[in-house]
Formats: C-alpha cells, structure tokens, sequence
C-alpha cells in the first residue's frame, strides 16, 4: 500500500489501473479514464492492489460406503431377476424373477504394461481397459422362459393370442434380426438384511443356449451363456431385490413328451409338413446353439464398454441317441452318407395346450457311431449340423421355433 | 462410469455454500441435524430451492441426503409442489423431481408439465425423520433424453425422450414452485449434496457419499500470504472461522501470484463401512478487483510432496472455491485415516494483480 497527499486543490493524480480511496469519503474510484480532482487540500489519496482474500480454509473428505462384510449370521440370498431393456443402453426395471441357477463374471480386462525397473521384485503400472459381464443361467427348461431367452439371441418374440400364447421366431440366411437386450441382476452373498445384496448387468445378450432331453433325467434342461456391459455393483451400494414374482404359470418341459421327426428338405425350405416321425426310438438328445453375437468392440467410441452388438456366423448342432434298428439304421445313416438335405423337427409337448416346436434344416454328418453301447441298449449317434443347403433357392431355411405357452411374456 | 464431480457441500464450514437460487428466499444452515458433520442446509417452508452453479452439462448427476418432516398442507392454489431436486438449463426451463402433497404423488416436472409421476406409496421417500439418500440423472437430447429420480438407489421415476438440447447450469435443492405457499413442513434438512456430469452413460443412479470436514488449524509448511493482522505470522488464525465465518474481520490477502500458504487441519475420524475416495480443498475466497483475472490454486501437500489444481477463478465476493483430488501428492493411499490426517491444505496466489 502507499500514500499519496494532495496538498493544493485542484491538483491532480493520475493512475492507471489502480483503485484510489478518497478515504474521508470512504468511495472508491477506478481509474483509467478521467482523471480524478482532489478539490480540498489535505485529502488523503490511498491506493490499494488488487488482492486474493481468504476468510476460511478447510477441506472435504469424500466418503464411499463400503457394503458390509459377511459375519457369523450369513444368509446367502440367491436370487435372479430379469427385465426386458427398450433399447440398448437403457437398462430396464426388473420385472420378473427367472427359476433358474445363475453365476455372474465379472469380466473387466487390466493391462499390466512392463518395464525394467531395475528392481528384483515385481513392479507394474496396471490400469482397467475394458469392462464387460459374462453370466449363465441354467437349469430346468419351462415353456414360459424359452421365449425370453431366445429373443435375447435372435429377436423380439412378441405374443400371440390371447391365451395360451404364441410366440414365433427364427434365424435364417436373410439379415439377422435386431436381438433384445436384457438387464439381470443376481443376488450373491449378503448380510442377514438383503439390501445391498444384488449385482446388476445390462444390455445382455444371448451368445449360447445348450438344451438336453434324456429318458434318464426326464426334465428338459438348459444352460445360456450370455454376455453383458458391465458389473455394476451401484457404486459399491449393491442392488436390491426388487422381489418381482416368477413368470405366472410355468409349465415344465418334460423329455418323455416330446417327439423327434425328419424328412427332406427340398428347394423350397420350410417345409416340414412331409417330415417323418420316429417312434420309440430317441433316447437322449443334445442341441447346442451359438447365436453369433458378440459384442462390438469399437476404437472410435472413446468407452471401455462395448457399443452395441454384432454378428458372427451362427452355429447350431444337434447329437442323438437312437436306437439302432432297420428303420433308424436306414433312415439316419442313409442320410448321412448320402448328405442328404434334411428338415428335422423337435416337438415338445406339455399341459395346458403347451408346445414347442422347433425345426432345423441341415444334415446328419456321415461319420457317426452306428452301434454304440448306451445303458445297455445299441444306439446310433449321430450328429446333425444346421445349415443351408445351397440348392433351396426359395425361401430358404436354417432354423424356426414356436413356442405356445400360458405366460403372456415381459412385452 | 465417467463421471466428473463438479462441487462436494456438507455445510460444515456454515456457510450456505451456494451461489444459485429459484427465489428470493434462502434456507439457512442449522446444526439441529446433520447426516455427516454437525450441520446441513435447513429449508424452512417458505424458502426457495437452493444450491450451485456449475459449468454448463449436457448429462448431470446429483446427489444428497434428506431428512424431512413431510409437506404442509396448502392454503390456496395452485396446490403446495416441495421440490426435491430442481435442475436449471441454460433455456430457462426447469427440471424438477416434486412431492405434490395435495395430489399424494411425486413427479417429474418440465417446468410444470408432469412427465413422469407415481404414487406416494411407491417411492420410500415419506417417512418423516429420517435420512434418505436420493439422486437424480438427467441427459439433455430432443430424442435420447432421460430424466430419471433415484431413493436409496433404486429408480423410482423415469422419463426418456425430448429433454431439449439445453445443457444444465444449475443444480438446487429443497424449495418450493410457487411463491409464497408453505411446501416442505418445516423443516426439511439436507446433507451431503454433490454433483457430477456424466459423459457417455445411460441414467442411472449417483451413489451417495458423505464429506468430513477438516478445517484449517494449524500452521503448515508455508505462510507467505499477508495477514489481516499486518504480518505472516500464525495466519491459519485468521481463516479457521469455523461455522461462523466473518467475512472481512480477519483474513490473509495475497498481492501477487505465487505466494504459498499451508495448513494443517483438525483430524478427522472416518465412519466404519466407509472410506476416503477424494480430497476436497474448499475455501471461502474472493477476489478484490472484478477487472482483474485473479486466481488461486488450491491443493495438498504431504510428506514433501505437492500437487495443485488448475487456477480457480475467483469471485468479487466470498463465496466457496473448491477443487478436488483422488489420490495424494506422495502417492500413499487416500483410504488411510492416517494419511489424509498428515496433509497440509495449500493454497497459491496465482493470474494477475494490478
């Protein structure tokens, strides 16, 4: 600070960028522009730099809640819940409980990147450069849950009907269908309160579905992989369960109510009106699926997440256990050796007017086991690859399902 | 999640922190009940909703907790609306989430349209004194908007479409929608208010947290600012206010850049199930001169090792000036009680003086 004393009036002072304080008047002026007259004499002119000023000084300590840590009265809440997402990124409310067992991944991608640190022990600089969520549901396959599963692989599967329901879909050689992105969450192990308890991980998809009938287990069973954005454990808070009930009137999918039909399939595809049943001859049956999603990984998306979905060539393959006769016998490995097109045909049936129907085109590889020894019987074991043959120019087929349940579904 | 916090309020150092208002009418702070710390923000019936500025953000999280004793019956019309969140953009339109007492439901409001409502008894917002965590997203878009309102973090009310293209500049609390009718019962208290703006993410809750203060105690390392009092000496007197700030009674002053003062602070214990994630140095600062770009760095000092913010602009009149670190200058982890109670806060003089 400094003083200036105007001793004479009228005498000036000018200053440029400062403030001047008539302090008798206590007024500030700046100046800059017009010059400042000090009238009296004796005035005191005082200028004062401009300044930083701090009144108080302190910090914030931010705080995250740690979800607590499992004791002695440990109840773990295993739990499934499912809604159906309106768009990708954008997760859904949870809507219905799934009566499945589900095991969720957190599949989060570190980089250690290396160097030589002139040290004996380890030392690495390691960051998080990808987040992504695997999961699987398995278990006990029911007419309400198929459609669900399946429009998270190959499309919406929207009701028909008003009771029961008809759901319908397919996967051919024409462009795929848009698949619908699902939100799960999965409870784990919690403290005796479930609040907090749950994970949660959009935008899923559908990568593989594996479904089994036995005469042995009876029950028709299922194991669906899935893919999804990312763990979300709601900022360390957990998710909790939102206690939405299981779809109304589930209806078991039972192997011994089944049936398993096939004939050719010609240079129109879909046909599978001709197709011929077999008779008290499937034992066991295994189908697996591999949808051809995957998620679209991008460098131009500036995200360690995945943006959207893409498609692979998808797979599909089914492995029988046949009793060998004469009517299996020529039937399958007549097929198979002659590679002939064949439309094959899986239909399920259950209470209610409940049905599954589904229907491959493709063939039975060539090299199969005519005379292997299953619990005592003689069965083939063929394989049947789902594909195209290159001769069904119109409308050409891969695979169709229909499904007639009693639950009206989460659209 | 990319998330960038844009300001952290506990109340604690009494001053309403704020610099944005919907009214003429501002709550006060209050130690009568605190979720974190002593105080919290105290809205009485006729206030108006309350908070900050922030620079202007296309996608906005917000978070705090609530502690309310319900909503007073209105007394004329248009019916009494408490808000819970109010978030301004740039277009003058108001985005609120409200407690629609006459109605008994909560909604979404675009200024006030409803865009979205539920009943009372769907949201777990209603029991009286008791603290709630609550938060809202919010994505300004004419087609892939959402709005969304989070309690306890679950989602409770949502809206997507057209949201405008306006971005946010503003984020409040409490308060009501129309002028001189009671909303909130008295009192409805808040805690723990902060912000983010979201980059690239779908709605979503923002997880609640919780701020200890530490103020300025002791002497640091460096005392290079002027006091009030005419010398360095002991500075952190002059600006360990506490929850009774005083302005221009004492203070320390800086006349050029690079001047360095240090502070210790008063411990802080931290609360069983949490832990420390960031570091906030908050100061109630101002600047002398409105024509003059000065500006302050604030930041952290531990064990010989220092890091600064970027230089904060500061206001013509005192006001809070934050900036905030997720890690410490010597590299030791933040989530040790004892490291965060070993840094000195630090503050430089820095832009121009004249």
């Amino acid at each position: 600070m400094a003083e200036s004393r105007v001793t004479a009036a009228g005498a000036y002072i000018e200053i440029e960028g400062r403030q001047l304080r008539l302090t008798a008047a206590g007024i500030y002026v700046e100046l800059g522009g017009p010059a400042i007259r000090i009238t009296a004499a004796g005035a005191y002119v005082e200028i004062t730099r401009t300044q930083a000023r701090l009144s108080a000084v302190g910090f914030y300590v931010e705080l995250e809640y740690v979800a607590p840590r499992l004791n002695a009265s440990v109840v773990d809440l295993l739990r499934i819940e499912a809604g159906r997402q309106d768009a990708f990124d954008s997760p859904a409310a949870m809507v219905v409980g799934l009566p499945a067992i589900g095991e969720a991944t957190d599949a989060q991608e570190e980089h250690s990147a290396e160097y030589d640190a002139g040290l004996w022990t380890p030392v690495t600089i390691v960051d998080k450069v990808a987040e992504v969520a695997a999961f699987s549901l398995a278990g006990t396959l029911f007419f309400e849950t198929l459609p669900l599963i399946l429009e998270a692989g190959y499309g919406a599967m929207l009701p028909d009907g008003a009771g029961p329901y008809t759901y319908s879909g397919s996967a051919g050689p024409a462009s795929p269908a848009e698949p619908i992105p699902y939100t799960f969450r999965f409870g784990g192990d919690s403290a005796a309160s479930s609040a907090g308890s749950m994970i949660q991980i959009q935008d899923a998809y559908l990568q593989e579905l594996h479904l089994e009938g036995s005469v042995e287990s009876k029950a028709i069973r299922y194991r669906a992989l899935y893919f999804g954005r990312y763990y979300d454990d709601n900022g360390a808070l957990g998710y909790t369960p939102s206690g939405v009930p299981l779809p109304a009137n589930l209806g078991l999918m039972q192997a011994l109510r089944g049936t398993l039909a096939m004939g050719d399939a010609g240079d129109t595809g879909g046909e599978f009106g001709g197709v011929d049943p077999l008779a008290c001859e499937l034992i066991e049956w295994a189908l697996d699926l591999d949808t051809g999603l995957r998620p679209a990984w991008a460098a131009d998306n500036n995200s360690l997440r995945y943006c959207g979905v893409r498609h692979i060539e998808p797979m599909g393959r089914l492995i029988a256990s046949i009793r060998t006769n004469l009517n299996t016998y020529a039937a399958i490995l007549t097929r198979a050796m002659e590679r002939t097109p064949t439309a094959l045909e899986i239909a399920l049936y259950g209470d209610d007017s409940r049905a599954a129907t589904l229907q491959f085109t493709g063939r039975w590889l060539p090299k199969l086991q005519a005379h292997e020894r299953v619990r005592g019987e003689v069965v083939l074991r063929p394989t049947f690859i789902i594909e195209t043959p290159a001769a069904q120019t119109v409308t050409p087929h891969w695979a169709s399902w229909e499904i007639v349940n009693r639950w009206e579904g989460l659209a | 999640m990319a998330l960038i916090p844009l300001f952290a309020c506990g109340w604690e150092n009494g001053l309403i922190e704020g610099n944005a208002t919907d009214g003429a009418t501002p709550p006060t702070v209050s130690n009568t009940k605190a979720f974190t710390g002593t105080y919290s923000l105290r809205v009485q019936k006729e206030a108006h909703a309350y908070g900050r500025v922030i620079p202007a953000t296309n996608e906005l999280r917000a978070a705090a907790m609530f502690n309310h004793n319900g909503v007073a019956n209105p007394f004329g019309s248009p019916a009494a609306q408490a808000v819970i969140f109010l978030m301004a953009a740039g277009s003058g339109v108001k985005w609120k989430v409200i407690w629609h007492n006459d109605e008994n439901v909560f909604r979404l409001l675009q200024n006030d349209t409803t865009v979205a409502e539920i009943a009372e008894t769907g949201a777990n917002f209603t029991t009286v004194d008791a603290w709630r965590a609550s938060s809202v997203a919010f994505k300004a878009n004419a087609s892939t908007g959402y709005f969304a309102w989070y309690v306890e973090g679950e989602e409770v009310l949502s809206f997507e479409g057209d949201t405008g293209s306006s971005d946010i500049v503003s984020v409040l609390v409490g308060g009501h929608t129309t002028a001189n009718l009671n909303r909130w019962a008295d009192f409805l208290y808040v805690d723990d208010f902060w912000a983010a703006s979201a980059v690239g993410e779908g709605a979503g809750p923002l997880s609640n947290r919780r701020f200890l203060w530490g103020q300025a105690s002791g002497n640091g390392q460096s005392s290079q600012w002027a006091g009030s009092d005419g010398n360095t000496t002991d500075n952190y007197l002059l600006v360990d206010d506490g929850v009774t700030p005083d302005s221009d009674t004492t203070y320390v002053k800086a006349e050029s850049g690079g001047l360095v003062d240090q502070y210790t602070h008063a411990a802080i214990t931290v609360p069983a199930d949490w832990r420390p994630v960031r570091v906030w140095p908050t100061v109630i600062a101002k600047k002398t001169d409105a024509g003059v770009a000065t500006t302050l760095e604030l930041g952290l000092w531990k064990a010989s090792s220092s890091e600064d913010s970027a230089p904060i602009t500061l206001p013509t009149s005192y006001g809070m000036v934050q900036a905030y670190f997720d890690d410490l200058p010597d590299g030791s982890s933040i989530a040790d009680e004892g490291n965060i109670n070993a840094l000195e806060i630090r503050v430089e003089s820095a832009g121009a003086y004249s």
